[in-house]
């Protein structure tokens, strides 16, 4: 049975997903699920306040566009902050990834 | 299930977000309301009916309180404090031109000062004074009162030098006028003789027109000795209007030696 894992580091997700596209909110939630199969749950209301976060820190910038479907929605937009931050945020997971695998691959 | 619609949702997340302007809770209610829409319609689109879905996007949000507090979080509080201030300096300034001499509520307190209390003049009616008599004595000029509260008999020391004048008191008249509606501010209405004598005012308290509550006066007439009541003349504009008799004790008039 697949476990759900509370999402830790919603902030280094979503900057990843408006590396490659300006999204807005839902657009993100629904390109989570596809891409993650819901390995990751999250409120879905609690992405607005990281982007609040993320907005307040340069990382995005929002602005508002008719989306495909016609109707018109904030869309968020990532910043070269906000690309250094990504890239500072992936190395970080990548470090913390790496030390608990070496610890989980001990004899 | 939450039990809310998209309506109540955000209403109960906005509850949290006391730092956000009029502007910026406009905005968060039109984004969360636009993912609502969103997430609704993907589910009604899987063949969800529409108020199942609609509660399924409420639901899925998460605790409205818990989105509201991590927003607030990441709102400045500046505007907050700018809107306390304001609002704080607003009922300073109501309080200030509540209360400040000629308001409304300046001119309620000395009506009903003026009206009501025992001795609403406390300044001593004259040093010299040989009778004083405390009194209350009302009488109404249109929409103004006038209290008689004090009057008192002094020797005129300048008729002492006048053969032809001894005897001669002044009577000193210690009055105040108020409006009946207390809102409204006293009229400077005095036009009082005595006996017949216009009388001469010797000290006013106030401006002859004022915007406040209560008009204090002091005014003295010349009064023959032995005369038993001095009849007060309200005479306005020149018409008579009322009068008042006051009766004069002279049995109680210690002479000066």
């Amino acid at each position: 049975m697949r476990q759900k894992q509370a999402m830790e580091h919603t902030s280094l997700v979503v900057l990843h997903l408006l590396s490659v596209a300006d999204m807005y909110g839902y657009e993100m939630i629904a390109a989570l699920e596809k891409r993650c199969d819901s390995t990751f749950t999250m409120k879905e209301g609690t992405l607005y306040p990281i982007l609040r976060g993320l907005e307040n820190s340069g990382a995005v910038t929002a602005y508002r566009q008719v989306s495909p479907a016609g109707r018109e929605r904030k869309y968020y937009h990532l910043t070269e902050r906000g690309r250094k931050q990504l890239a500072e945020e992936t190395r970080q997971w990548r470090a913390y990834e790496g030390a608990i695998n070496a610890v989980l691959s001990m004899g | 299930m939450t039990g809310m619609d998209g309506q109540e949702f955000c209403q109960a997340v906005l509850v949290h977000i006391p730092r956000a302007t009029a502007a910026e809770r406009e905005a968060i209610r039109q984004e969360l309301l636009e993912h609502l829409e969103d997430h609704q319609e993907a589910l009604e689109a899987g063949g969800m009916d529409e108020a199942a879905a609609q509660e399924r996007a409420v639901a899925a949000m998460g605790d409205a309180g818990e989105i509201g507090r991590q927003w607030n979080q990441r709102l400045s509080p500046l505007w907050l404090w700018v809107g306390r201030l304001c609002k704080g300096a607003a009922i300073v300034l109501l309080v200030v031109l509540l209360i400040r001499p000629g308001s409304i509520l300046a001119c309620a307190a000395d009506n009903l000062q003026a009206r009501w209390r025992d001795d609403p003049v406390e300044s001593a009616i004259h040093p010299d004074a040989v009778w004083i008599k405390e009194m209350d004595l009302r009488v109404q000029l249109h929409d103004q009162v006038i209290r008689i509260h004090r009057v008192a008999l002094v020797e005129d020391d300048w008729t002492d030098s006048q053969a032809n004048r001894q005897g001669v008191y002044q009577l000193y008249v210690q009055a105040l006028s108020y409006a009946q509606n207390p809102l409204r501010p006293a009229l400077s209405i005095w036009g009082m003789c005595c006996n017949g004598e216009d009388g001469k005012q010797v000290g006013a308290s106030l401006s002859p027109y004022n915007l406040r509550g209560a008009d204090a006066r002091t005014m003295a007439f010349p009064l023959e000795e032995g005369i038993p009541t001095a009849v007060l003349t309200f005479a306005p504009y020149g018409q008579a209007f009322a009068t008042l008799s006051l009766p004069i004790n002279w049995e109680e008039v210690s002479h000066a030696s």
